[in-house]
């Protein structure tokens, strides 16, 4: 095999494509990756870890604000310095992306620094920086080019007046006003984190409440602790308009309402990056940009493997993880299908952590289900870190017990998760998991209490009262 | 006519489950009296009809999400009909916009592809191999999978064009006849929304899912095996050990949980059977139902008589020895050629009972039993009579290996079975007619001994020969001569080499 022939070519070096090359390499595969921005991708450098190192900060901040009420004074003004906060950020990432080149070494992969564009199903142009170009073939190929924010057609592409998560991330300086256009995970995280900064945060979402993907009660929690906090939320509200003046923009909000604000941070969700790719080339189609593929993460295309962000399945990184392994295993021979739960993780403060079947989504599956619910402020551990905000909701299937969903807003919710995604994962009962011995005191009980309740046998819950309610009728 | 609406109450504290009616659909309902009990966070309410009159439509089910003001059924006047207003309410209900990344695609054409019902008898088949994959354009008369019945494998070739969106029936698993096994689509959506319909998948765990493969058995044998590890420990979860031990349930006759792995889970045990001896219980692949149905058959229907004759075999042990690799033949092969010699001039052998009928067949079409990991096998070796050595064994080792790939020869054409389980060190068998045939020859393994010749003890081979028949149409002396002569031309190999 000459250097530039290769068992499994990755397109993309985010946590789709880096470990998929991983996973090559270990079953033995000659493994290249080919990048064209920089190692680790979105999740690395513009996503789940920057927002985090960012989101740390912000989280101590706020602690230290309300450190009183644990018996410290904190004399003197709180200051933060944002520069440094930025540069303890970069610094995190640029130990990250050493951290996979490591691994790469390692495992012998070669990294090819460039655009991939498809020249036939195996075969692939790197054009890199320079302009100049190599070829590789390739026996198998994974798309693993994930996603890039998605922008509003017609509004202005100014950076400075009007960004995405990947400028906000990287800002040097922080506005003083900010509109934050999406009340999803992303225009929640930064609004979360903006506002301990002292950013004046508005989001607006279209739909009638915050992170409309989830269990609808995280989000209406979610909106009550920033309401509280003085984060404005306007939701079933629409940016009619947008004017850009010198000093200021304003926004018209559906309803007539007009805010001011020095920035505008767009949130609305993301959009595949496979245009550069030269799919066309070998006959690849997609729809609006995502490669469909089946549940071993093949396209149509013999040979050639979608994961992550590009093939729309679900754009979280830990789902691009699990298909990159599914991929590169049915690429070499030891394929399987892909149909485990994929936990979401909000990193708020409070966090929200969800896996499963939405109470929603058993409505409109019309699957007959039991819900369990048990308040995290319940708990010794909870009232002793003074962290009693939030609750867990378990829901079961009310024929066979089975676990579906649990959902949950607190602190350490995106940890406490875990449990649950491996217990449904395992395809576990509520009983199951009602009768595991979790640690005392930790916040996690709330997970087992709350699967006992769905089966109305928490015992640190009194019984359930009987009301009696009187039915409305119509003609 | 009325809708019963859920009120908007401070104690209907949601996410709000239908936990179940407390009246029928026809029976008649006062304000005050409870109708149905609504699960609440922290609350079990009981819910007063508000109204008077007869259920006419119960509109949601227990276990169902409800919310506020949502209707829950229609009274009236016993014998209205009130299927107009119901369908009218489930039109207005007012739709939650649909928040997904990924938009829906319109809904297109999908043609479903079934698993034919090939002949009146068949039930279910296996889907032995898929000819094309997801994403293929297929046109009609296209073979797109092979699959196996009780009776054969065979190609099944499309009846309708397009593209292959989606399948949903592995290699290796056993469904019933008609059963949708892949879908044609342009999109992949359109599946989805296809499936969505037919209601398939409806047990979706998360939103990731693409709807669940349609309930199929898995033929690998290693899928059905019992999962202990380590030890002999059971893989099961601790609400399923709890339940066994309440029900008398023994885990390891369960076999596989429906869990991953095999894992056995509470509802395994809910459905198990209780008693500590409980047999595991298999349903049968269709080969073994048809070695059930088929020797069942010829025990019960054929008079059987066993006649035992010991070759002596030193001669063939070194006249093998000496051909084989010019051969490339087996001992079995040698036995096969000396049963057809001798099924030439013993036409009782070539004769089948029939309708109170003897029907004598012309050609010596010997059947060789195969054992593979599914059941036994007979694929037939045509006319063995007219073959040399080396013919006979190459097609012998052909139709056995054919045989051992799924794939049988000369099916029905058999007049004559021979079993050898020689090589497992079996010294002597009776075997079961293959049916319709007369006989079968059971060759028992080649043993070291002694024989006594002029007074000295001299080392030797021997083989047991075991002959079951058919009395209704091979007598004993008929037995007699058939073993006979097998023996002559054993014990004198070269006449079967050299012929």
């Amino acid at each position: 095999m000459s250097d530039s022939q290769f068992d499994v070519v990755m397109i993309g070096s985010g946590p789709g494509g880096y470990v998929a090359a991983l996973k090559a390499a270990q079953l033995g595969a000659k493994v290249a990756v080919i990048e064209r921005h920089l190692l680790g991708g979105t999740c690395l450098n513009y996503g789940c870890i920057p927002s985090k190192a960012l989101l740390a900060s912000a989280e101590l901040l706020h602690k230290i604000r309300s450190a009183s009420e644990l018996g410290i004074s904190v004399s003197g003004e709180v200051a933060f310095d944002w520069p440094k906060i930025q540069r303890r950020k970069d610094k995190v990432l640029a130990k990250l992306r050493g951290g996979v080149k490591g691994l790469f070494m390692a495992r012998n992969v070669t990294l090819l620094d460039g655009q991939a564009r498809f020249e036939g199903a195996c075969r692939i142009v790197v054009t890199r920086k320079d302009q100049t170009t190599e070829t590789v073939t390739a026996r198998k190929i994974v798309i693993a080019s994930g996603s890039v924010p998605a922008k509003i057609p017609g509004w202005p592409t100014d950076p400075e007046q009007v960004c995405t998560s990947d400028d906000a991330l990287h800002w040097k300086t922080l506005p003083g006003r900010l509109l934050i256009v999406g009340g999803g995970v992303i225009g929640c995280e930064f609004a979360c984190m903006l506002h301990e900064y002292g950013v004046q945060v508005t989001v607006v979402e279209m739909l009638p409440g915050l992170l409309p993907e989830m269990e609808p009660a995280l989000g209406e929690a979610l909106a009550q602790v920033f309401t509280q906090r003085g984060i404005r939320i306007q939701t079933s509200a629409k940016v009619e308009d947008l004017a850009v003046k010198a000093s200021a923009i304003t926004a018209r909000v559906s309803g007539g309402q007009v805010i001011e604000v020095d920035k505008v941070l767009v949130a609305t969700g993301r959009r595949p990056n496979t245009a550069d790719l030269g799919l066309d080339r070998v006959g690849l189609a997609t729809d609006r940009g995502f490669v469909r593929v089946n549940d071993r993460m093949q396209t149509p295309v013999a040979g050639v493997y979608c994961i992550g962000d590009a093939n729309g399945r679900c754009l979280l990184a830990h789902a691009a993880s699990a298909q990159g392994v599914t991929a590169v295993e049915d690429a070499l021979g030891h394929g399987k299908d892909l149909t485990l739960p994929v936990p979401s993780a909000v990193y708020t403060f409070p966090e929200i952590g969800s896996v499963g079947l939405t109470t929603r989504q058993a409505g409109q599956q019309q699957i007959p289900v039991s819900i369990g619910q048990f308040p995290i402020g319940h708990l010794g551990k909870a009232m002793a870190v003074g962290e009693e905000f939030g609750f867990v909701r378990v829901v079961r299937h009310r024929e066979d017990n089975m676990l579906l969903g649990v959902h949950m807003i607190g602190a350490h919710a995106t940890e406490i998760i875990e449990s649950a995604t491996a217990m449904i994962g395992t395809k576990a009962s509520a009983a199951d998991l009602g009768e595991m011995i979790f640690a005392h005191p930790t916040l996690g009980e709330a997970v087992k209490e709350a699967a006992e309740d769905s089966l109305q046998q928490a015992l640190h819950l009194p019984p359930r009262k009987a009301v009696r309610i009187m039915a409305s009728f119509d003609v | 006519m009325h809708t019963i609406r859920l009120p908007k109450d401070k104690a209907l504290v949601g996410p709000l489950v239908m936990a179940g009616w407390l009246k029928k659909e026809g029976q008649a309902i006062s304000p005050t009296e409870s109708i149905a009990q609504i699960e609440a966070i922290g609350a079990q309410v009981e819910l007063q009809g508000g109204a008077s009159g007869t259920i006419l439509k119960i509109l949601v089910r227990p276990g169902q999400v409800v919310e506020p003001d949502q209707p829950l059924c229609i009274i009236g006047e016993a014998g209205q009909d009130a299927s107009k207003v119901a369908s009218g309410l489930t039109k207005s209900e007012p739709q939650r916009p649909e928040a997904q990344t990924v938009a829906k695609v319109t809904s297109g054409q999908v043609i479903p592809i079934l698993m034919p019902q090939a002949g009146q008898t068949m039930e279910e088949g296996t889907l032995v191999a898929w000819k094309v994959k997801e994403g293929d354009r297929i046109a009609v008369g296209q073979v797109i999978f092979d699959i196996e019945t009780d009776k054969a494998t065979m190609e099944v070739e499309a009846t309708d064009a397009g593209r292959i969106a989606r399948i949903v029936v592995q290699e290796g698993q056993v469904v019933p006849v008609k059963t949708p096994v892949a879908y044609l689509a342009e999109k992949d959506a359109d599946v989805d929304a296809y499936l969505a319909v037919q209601g398939a998948g409806d047990r979706t765990q998360n939103s990731e899912d693409k709807g669940e493969e349609p309930e199929a058995r898995s033929q690998k044998p290693e899928d059905r095996r019992q999962r202990t590890e380590d030890g002999g420990r059971v893989k099961a979860s601790p609400a399923a050990r709890k339940l066994a031990t309440q029900k008398g349930v023994d885990m390891t006759a369960i076999g596989a949980g429906s869990g991953p792995g095999g894992r056995i889970l509470s509802t395994d045990v809910a459905s198990a059977k209780a008693g500590v001896t409980a047999p595991k219980g298999e349903s049968l692949s269709k080969m073994r139902l048809a070695i059930a149905r088929n020797l069942l058959w010829s025990k019960q229907n054929i008079p059987h008589f066993y006649a035992k004759r010991v070759v002596e075999a030193q001669a063939l042990f070194a006249t093998y020895r000496k051909t084989k690799e010019q051969f490339k033949c087996t001992l079995n092969d040698f036995v096969t050629a000396a049963c057809a010699r001798a099924i030439r001039e013993l036409p009782a052998f070539r004769s089948q009972f029939k309708d109170n009928t003897i029907v004598e067949f012309p050609a010596v079409n010997i059947g060789i039993a195969v054992g593979t990991d599914e059941g036994l096998t007979v694929p037939v070796v045509l006319n063995a009579d007219r073959m040399g050595m080396q013919e006979l064994a190459q097609k012998t080792r052909q139709v056995v290996e054919s045989a051992r790939s799924g794939k049988l020869e000369g099916v029905g054409q058999g007049i004559f079975t021979i079993t050898n389980m020689g090589m497992f060190g079996i010294e002597e068998f009776l075997a079961i007619i293959n049916p319709p045939e007369s006989a079968i020859l059971a060759v028992g393994a080649i043993q070291e001994t002694v024989k006594v010749q002029d007074g000295n003890i001299l080392p030797t081979r021997n083989m047991t020969l075991c002959l079951s028949v058919d009395h209704r149409v091979i007598d004993g002396i008929m037995s007699a001569q058939f073993l006979n002569r097998v023996k002559e031309l054993l014990e004198n190999p070269e006449q079967l080499v050299h012929c």
